[in-house]
């Protein structure tokens, strides 16, 4: 088995590179498509910090953001004409550290590299395995959702 | 931001974090990733412990019922993983919860789905425990349990599974007075769920975890506070 792992997997932890910033899942128009497929969606009157689209089949389509422990998720949720949770999609995850990451990335680049893993500062970075990222304030902010449906758009 | 334009990625929150797939864009992709998810969903509803109607809810009230064939599958493999770590592991100390092993399972049971998809490489990545399968190489990184702010390249891994724990969040199953753990345990191996599972072994006993992972022919790295 050990074959399949190069050796200097043997020796890691070699150096820190910085974390990314922004990683962009799905546009609204693609979350849209994926929550209500075939839909027509209608924008309502702002006036407030979630953006609200009335779904053409019935129900409602939300776009709001929560702040986890570390991160900005921008994420949507789908409500039927039952007011019930139709699902979830997350529209964008950011890190909110970018001072820190920004200064370490700037330190980085005088530090020794390793061939053929560039530090760039704005590269897409993936697979990430750590430090779970929770949930929970995800979880709050769809129960607030859920609550703005019941209080305020059910009756429009 | 920059992104690979020929792959598809789709995340959502399960398992109490954010579920990450990727996958190479095609024609089969979007069914592909909606059975990875129910999948997950599946793995969610039935070894969640927070939730009421999970088979661990109803396995600590004692109550009688059919257990999905999964929750089945993933007690046999701890029980296995107990006797192999010589207790390390050990689902009961932590009043039978799955968290150690469950999440790692649902991203082998979704990588398993998109497979059976016809999909050929990717990567699911559930809040850390992340599996790569595929022909290609992909680099890896760790988020240091001590230091979350900065990102530690681990290498780059092909087929394998890859699972990093924190001591703060471990349940310790030994008698007290031993050994300090160390502050965090990647480790990696040819399933998530293993990997999942070796990392609080390898926490709780760092000088042995070398030695530990071996037994599953998986690799160990590990964080002290002193980095």
């Amino acid at each position: 088995m050990s074959h399949r792992w190069p050796a200097f997997i043997a020796a890691p932890l070699a150096f820190s590179i910085p974390a990314a910033h922004a990683t962009v899942y799905l546009t609204v128009e693609q979350a849209q498509q994926s929550l209500f497929p075939g839909a027509s969606f209608a924008a309502l009157d702002p006036g407030r910090r979630e953006r609200v689209w009335r779904v053409s089949q019935g129900g409602w389509f939300i776009v709001d953001q929560v702040l986890g422990k570390r991160e900005l998720i921008t994420y949507a949720l789908g409500i039927d004409a039952q007011g019930r949770a139709r699902g979830i999609e997350i529209l964008e995850y950011r890190e909110s550290h970018g001072g820190q990451v920004r200064e370490a990335a700037w330190r980085a680049q005088f530090a020794g590299k390793s061939a053929g893993d560039p530090l760039q500062l704005d590269r897409d970075i993936r697979n990430i395995s750590g430090a779970t990222l929770s949930c929970r304030h995800l979880t709050d902010g769809v129960k607030r959702l859920l609550k703005l449906y019941e209080n305020e758009l059910r009756q429009r | 931001m920059k992104t690979n334009c020929a792959s598809v990625r789709r995340a959502r929150p399960l398992l109490g974090t954010l579920v990450e797939i990727r996958v190479p864009a095609g024609r089969e992709t979007e069914p592909a990733i909606e059975r990875a998810f129910s999948a997950i969903e599946r793995v969610h509803r039935a070894m969640s412990a927070q939730e009421s109607t999970s088979d661990i809810a109803r396995l600590r009230a004692a109550r009688s019922f059919a257990l999905d064939p999964w929750t089945r599958r993933v007690l046999e493999r701890a029980e296995e993983i107990r006797l192999a770590t010589d207790g390390l592991f050990d689902c009961a100390a932590c009043g039978y919860s799955l968290d150690g092993i469950a999440k790692g399972f649902a991203v082998d049971r979704a990588v398993e789905a998109l497979q059976g998809a016809g999909i050929r490489a990717g990567v699911v990545n559930a809040g850390g425990d992340l599996r790569v399968f595929g022909e290609a190489y992909e680099d890896v990184y760790v988020r240091p349990p001590q230091r979350p702010q900065t990102l530690v390249y681990l290498g780059r891994v092909r087929d394998a599974a890859v699972a990093t724990s924190a001591a703060a969040l471990l349940v310790d199953p030994r008698p007290s007075g031993r050994a300090r753990p160390a502050t965090g345990a990647t480790v990696i191996a040819a399933d998530c769920m293993t990997a999942d599972a070796l990392t609080k072994p390898c926490l709780l006993e760092p000088q042995r975890a070398r030695e530990l992972a071996a037994r599953f022919c998986a690799h160990a790295c590990l964080f002290s506070t002193d980095g």
